[in-house]
């Protein structure tokens, strides 16, 4: 999946990846390409401005961790990221639903 | 390492406040070395590992100008904020200027009225032109143009330090009597540094 396709969507994602539990910068990036099956191919360099911005909207917190004994920033959903990924799951169903009618077969 | 000489082209081609460029550039840094080690783990050689972590990464064209944009926020919030700060500060303090000043109520000249409700009205004006922009460089849809803002805002800090320049030159010919007090240093003192402040926030 092509990343200016996913450019509008990273943010949600992002939060999605971090949702089972706290990640560093690269397993979100990693995180992403695994859920997705090798589909989702963003650039890994744009996950962290993604992330910076994030945690500057109070949707993520980080803070410093050991990742394979290398001191790494750990990001982690704050209750206002899990309602901003509520409402992005709810956006993307009605949108996803909506477009699948009219893209749909053929009776 | 061409990992570290990735990072150094990235950073070129970024303009913004350093704290945020170097958090923004050690996690991507951190973010290559990781990929590198990922590689390296699954039996990659070391060259072959660096040039598919830094593919995976995106070239500095592809990824730069995501970072920019951060960047571009924090600068409009830094030069935003200091108008905010600076405005209750500075009006303040010429406020309690013209407080002390030696004329009874009455007897202060119409003109010299006149002239620091204009001032005061410029330092008003360049707080709320802050306190808008930090708003509007907060929201996670922002649409404004962060660059226009935040010239937007540099041009005024021109305006309104010449119009209390010339708010002071005015009120000595029509109301000498009002430079007399002890806090005109300071108050002077705290206008030059507030709008040298403001000149240097959001300057990279």
């Amino acid at each position: 999946m092509k990343a200016d396709v996913l450019r509008g969507h990273l943010a949600g994602l992002v939060l999605s990846v971090l949702e089972p539990k706290p990640l560093h910068g690269y397993g979100v990036a990693e995180a992403l390409r695994v859920r997705s099956g090798g589909a989702i191919t963003v650039p890994s360099g744009s996950v962290y401005p993604a992330l910076y911005r994030l945690e500057r909207l109070g949707l993520v917190s980080s803070s410093w961790g050991k990742v394979s004994g290398r001191r790494r920033r750990v990001y982690m959903l704050t209750a206002a990221g899990r309602a901003a990924l509520q409402s992005e799951r709810s956006e993307w169903w009605e949108f996803s639903t909506t477009i699948a009618a009219v893209l749909g077969e053929a009776l | 390492m061409i990992t570290e000489q990735f990072i150094g082209d990235l950073s070129r081609t970024l303009r913004g406040p350093h704290r945020v460029k170097r958090r923004l550039l050690e996690e991507a840094a951190a973010g290559l070395d990781d990929a590198v080690d990922r590689y390296r783990e699954a039996g990659v050689e070391q060259p072959r590992a660096v040039t598919l972590a830094i593919a995976d990464f995106g070239a500095v064209r592809q990824v730069s100008a995501a970072f920019q944009e951060e960047l571009d926020i924090a600068k409009t919030r830094q030069l935003a904020f200091a108008h905010v700060l600076a405005a209750p500060l500075v009006a303040g303090l010429w406020n309690a200027v013209w407080e002390l000043n030696p004329y009874e109520p009455r007897q202060v000249p119409v003109a010299a009225m006149l002239i620091a409700g204009v001032a005061a009205l410029f330092i008003a004006c360049g707080g709320a032109a802050g306190v808008t922009a930090l708003v509007a460089a907060g929201r996670p849809d922002h649409r404004w143009p962060l660059e226009r803002i935040t010239q937007g805002l540099r041009a005024y800090t021109w305006w309104e330090g010449g119009a209390i320049v010339l708010a002071i030159l005015a009120l000595l010919v029509v109301a000498p009597g009002a430079f007399q007090s002890p806090l005109l240093l300071p108050a002077l003192a705290l206008t030059v540094l507030a709008f040298t402040l403001r000149r240097r926030a959001g300057t990279w």
